[in-house]
């Protein structure tokens, strides 16, 4: 496939090595012709220095044969543009962009993007993605980790199993009979270092991490089963009001249930456009770092802090003194990969990665076709998978129970006619319906097989 | 045509204060008052002569500032005008002094409408018409020069919202801006935008009052001294209207013009407004309106519950009614005083507190409309700083919300309210000293400098403990209230602004 990305900087970047890796043909345009310079050193692509949006050096970088178009430049309207030239010069099939100002994120106004006004396909926005990884987080924060699948009505959630869980010894068939309205599965656990699918007839010991499938609405539920009593999370702590600081608490803020939110931000003008988009929150204005403005904010009391400032180190300090003032969670927005063995020595709850977000978000939009999501567990241990299931697919019109899955393999949860659907070995897959399915690494070529996914489409 | 736009503002103002003689002229005319109609056709004649060769005279005048030449021309008006009103007036009336007459025409000019001949009778219907007609032409000057003269110098109230310097938004940059509007063609055309709805909507207004079974006559300087805030009434107030209930209900609904510049001249002055619901002013008369009335109304109805006798529901609606038509009236510095408003009174046995009727006034009505007083938008932005100070007790690093604008109002905009309030304050206390000196008791001198000030003339006979007539005065107070109303009017901070070095440089 031909992919030309326009923008060198951090998400163009990865999206390049990803697709480059994964034997495509890419181009990448960025007006820095340095940048365009080492892309081509370092990565398997070609390079064209120019201003990503003009025709003629759209031109030159081959739209006219061009498969897809990534538009991820600093600029918004350069990103519509070359959508807009790439489509109506060039024919692109597939165009991908950026867009960070939330003006142009109303649902209101989506139909702008639709083929015959502005043609974006699908319209990435990071912060909005990580400010949404960060609700992810806030909202379990028993679990170690967590993922939503189809469409946010499903989570997988990471927890650790404590002596006191109520479910420990007991097989995993007689749980199903026991809470038989509960629409979670115990996909993978992890003991002693290493992850096996569970059979129905083996238990859960303390000390386990549980990897569990679950619907949205039963996630509580789920949680206090297993012995995580949800504490309600009602004053946070957001340091930085950036796009992804103000995002989040928006999202508080939107939420029925009264949460007590306070921003700290250290631009003056960011800070005011903070408090000029939020009406319950109160914004303050000064250094997150500074323990004085921390203590006004009322840290010790706080049950979660998100740092969230563009400054790794930054983020990472905060979330340490917020702790070591009293805070009871903190989570640290990190863009360095190589900072991440350092949370566990500073005791910081979790973390998260915008490249990482942004980048996989992207490119579950570019594995076009039936798989609709990856996300790969532990140390590529495992992978859940969602995928729609296609009508020449062998596992379509069948049983769960006489569907061939390979041994390290379990459907987390089906969706059908846009029910979430409890799998049992009763339920028949349909064409059309969209599963999730948790797989030992080594499985999953063969389940690919299944979902007769070519690899065309990656 | 063009050459009469040219001219200096108070010269186009004198003649059109001349050319508006002919309608009392006319209605004498009608009325078979020919004594009347004489003195203000002749008055017509000698007066056009004389703007006429002013005119000619001055046609060649060109002011090194313009806007500082409209300015001392407002000021002018207010206080020079009046006596060429007078003139006929006074001639007219015949048994007064030329004092009082002039008195009469700075309180009706400058839309206060306190007037000296409260007894009926003393003035026939031509001239009754006359003071509702200075009145009504004083609110007309008000709306139009408070867009185009205030807006432009950030003054009037403008300056609340000012985003910056009043003359640094010059064409520096902009090249496109081949031309700036000159403060004269500003004029002109808010004129000929404003003058039709003002009109139109006395018009409107006296043909409602006309139908609710009022007296064509009164009706007209009822809706007049409506629309202007003045108050004017050739019947000794709304109280002995005929039109009762519907005719006040519909003066009522006019006063809303008072509150909110937004009902009249939306979009003239180029902010970006977020209509009447949202606009502050309005939301704070409503709630002054509200909280007034309801305390008035609560107030009555405790004294009422100590009584015997029970009250009908009539009584108690209309008394309601009469609180609720009152504190509006006051709240724009009109000062009709509802018909009903004595039946609270009488249904709870309990005084009405003028003390009330005398807050409202000074709270006054909304910026560039013709009510007087601190005006609302100030209160607003004294309201808004006052509420984020109290936030930052608690959060002293806290970030207001709300966005630029509002932003700007809580600080440059409080600062500048509490400046203006300040200096009214001042003007208050020493109007009140100096009618004191000329021998007026001290709870009238308040009265009388509250309702010179805030250009509520029929304060001073309902809000003190006994009326206060205005004859009644020395004649130094008079001219010393006839100032304050003139200061009233144009507001201190105006007439500061004459004094304004960048105003006076070369």
């Amino acid at each position: 496939m031909k992919v030309i990305i326009c923008g060198a900087g951090q998400v163009g970047w990865q999206i390049a090595r990803h697709l480059s890796g994964e034997n495509n043909d890419v181009t990448v345009v960025d007006s820095n012709p340095e940048l365009v310079r080492r892309a081509t050193d370092t990565l398997d692509v070609q390079g064209i220095a120019g201003f990503a949006s003009y025709p003629d050096v759209l031109d030159r970088a081959g739209a006219a044969d061009a498969d897809m178009v990534i538009a991820a430049t600093h600029s918004d309207e350069v990103n519509m543009v070359t959508c807009q030239v790439a489509h109506s010069v060039f024919s692109v099939q597939r165009k991908i962009a950026r867009l960070r100002a939330q003006n142009y994120l109303d649902p209101a106004y989506a139909d702008l993007y639709r083929r015959n006004h502005l043609p974006i396909d699908v319209v990435i926005s990071p912060e909005r993605e990580v400010a949404e990884a960060a609700l992810q987080r806030l909202a379990a924060p028993a679990a170690f980790d967590t993922e939503s699948f189809l469409e946010g009505r499903a989570q997988l959630l990471g927890i650790m199993i404590e002596d006191d869980c109520p479910v420990i010894n007991t097989p995993l068939r007689q749980l199903t009979d026991l809470f038989s309205t509960l629409r979670a599965v115990v996909v993978g656990i992890r003991r002693d270092g290493t992850l096996f699918v569970p059979s129905p007839g083996d238990q859960i010991f303390p000390d386990d991490e549980c990897y569990i499938f679950t619907d949205t609405e039963d996630m509580t539920r789920t949680l206090e089963i297993f012995g995580k009593t949800q504490s309600k999370q009602e004053r946070i702590v957001i340091i930085g009001g950036g796009n992804v600081g103000l995002g989040v608490a928006q999202a508080l803020e939107a939420r029925t249930e009264r949460v007590r939110v306070k921003v700290i931000e250290k631009n003056r003008e960011n800070a005011e456009r903070a408090a000029d988009a939020l009406d319950r929150t109160i914004v303050l204005h000064g250094d997150g770092l500074d323990s004085g403005l921390l203590e006004e904010a009322n840290i010790s009391s706080a049950d979660a802090v998100l740092a969230v400032t563009d400054d790794d180190k930054t983020n990472l300090l905060v979330a340490v003194r917020a702790k070591e003032m009293g805070c009871k969670m903190s989570i640290s927005l990190v863009n360095d990969p190589t900072l991440v063995p350092l949370m566990a020595p500073l005791d910081i709850d979790a973390y998260i990665n915008p490249r990482a977000v942004t980048v996989s978000s992207i490119l579950r939009h570019i594995r076009h076709g039936r798989v609709r999501g990856v996300y790969s567990i532990g140390d590529a241990e495992a992978e859940v998978i969602e995928a729609q299931v296609l009508g020449t697919s062998p596992i379509a019109g069948q049983k769960i129970k006489d569907i061939d899955f390979p041994e390290g393999t379990l459907i987390g949860a089906v969706m059908q006619q846009g029910k979430i659907v409890r799998p049992t070995g009763e339920t028949r897959i349909e064409e059309g319906n969209v599963i999730t399915i948790f797989a030992m690494s080594e499985d999953v070529p063969e389940v690919e097989r299944l979902l007769q996914v070519s690899i065309d489409f990656f | 045509m063009a050459w009469i736009v040219r001219l200096p503002f108070f010269v186009i103002l004198m003649g059109l204060g001349a050319a508006s003689m002919i309608v009392p002229a006319a209605h004498g005319a009608v009325m078979e008052d020919f004594d009347t109609m004489r003195v203000f056709f002749y008055g017509f004649i000698l007066f056009s002569i004389i703007t006429l060769m002013i005119g000619l005279a001055t046609a060649g005048y060109a002011p090194r500032s313009v806007a500082r030449s409209q300015l001392l021309g407002l000021f002018a008006a207010f206080t020079a005008l009046p006596i060429m009103f007078a003139i006929p007036f006074h001639v007219a009336v015949g048994n007064t002094t030329f004092l009082d007459a002039w008195f009469e025409m700075v309180s009706s000019f400058t839309t206060t409408g306190a007037t000296v001949y409260d007894t009926a009778g003393r003035l026939t219907p031509s001239q009754h018409l006359w003071r509702g007609l200075v009145g009504w032409l004083g609110g007309l000057l008000v709306w139009v020069t408070a867009v185009s003269i205030f807006a432009p110098m950030n003054l009037g109230g403008f300056e609340v919202r000012a985003t910056g310097n009043a003359n640094s938004g010059t064409s520096g940059g902009f090249s496109q801006i081949g031309h700036i509007a000159d403060p004269s063609e500003r004029l002109v055309r808010y004129t000929l935008a404003l003058t039709p709805i003002y009109i139109g909507l006395t018009t409107l207004l006296w043909i409602g009052l006309v139908i609710a079974g009022e007296f064509p006559y009164i009706a007209l300087i009822h809706a007049m001294s409506t629309l202007s805030t003045s108050g004017i009434s050739p019947i000794g107030g709304l109280y002995f209207a005929a039109s009762r209930f519907w005719g006040e209900l519909l003066i009522f609904c006019f006063f809303i013009f008072a509150l909110s510049r937004l009902t009249f001249s939306r979009g003239l002055i180029g902010e970006h407004e977020r209509g009447l619901r949202r606009d502050p002013e309005f939301r704070i008369a409503l709630v002054l309106i509200g909280t007034v009335t309801a305390l008035l109304f609560l107030r009555h109805f405790f004294g009422a519950a100590e009584r015997e006798d029970a009250a009908s529901l009539q009584e108690v609606a209309s008394a309601l009614w009469g609180a609720l038509f009152t504190v509006t009236s006051f709240l724009t510095t009109t000062g009709f005083e509802s018909h009903f408003w004595g039946g609270a009174t009488e249904w709870s046995g309990l005084n009405t507190p003028g003390l009330f009727l005398i807050g409202l006034a000074l709270i006054g009505g909304g910026v560039a409309t013709t009510a007087g007083g601190v005006k609302l938008l100030r209160i607003y932005a004294l309201y808004r700083h006052g509420e984020r100070e109290q936030e930052r007790l608690l959060h002293p690093s806290s970030v207001g919300g709300g966005g630029k604008d509002a932003r700007r109002i809580r600080k440059q905009g409080a600062y500048i309210s509490w400046v203006f309030f300040m200096l009214f304050a001042i003007s208050i206390a020493v109007v009140m000293l100096a009618l004191s000196l000329t021998g007026v008791q001290f709870e009238t001198s308040m009265v009388l400098a509250v309702s010179a000030l805030s250009t509520t003339g029929p304060l001073a006979s309902v809000a003190a403990e006994t009326p206060i007539a205005y004859s009644g005065i020395p004649d130094a107070a008079k001219v010393i209230l006839a100032f304050a109303m003139v200061l009233g009017r144009l507001e201190t901070l105006a007439i500061i602004a004459l004094f304004n070095p960048e105003i006076w440089q070369r």
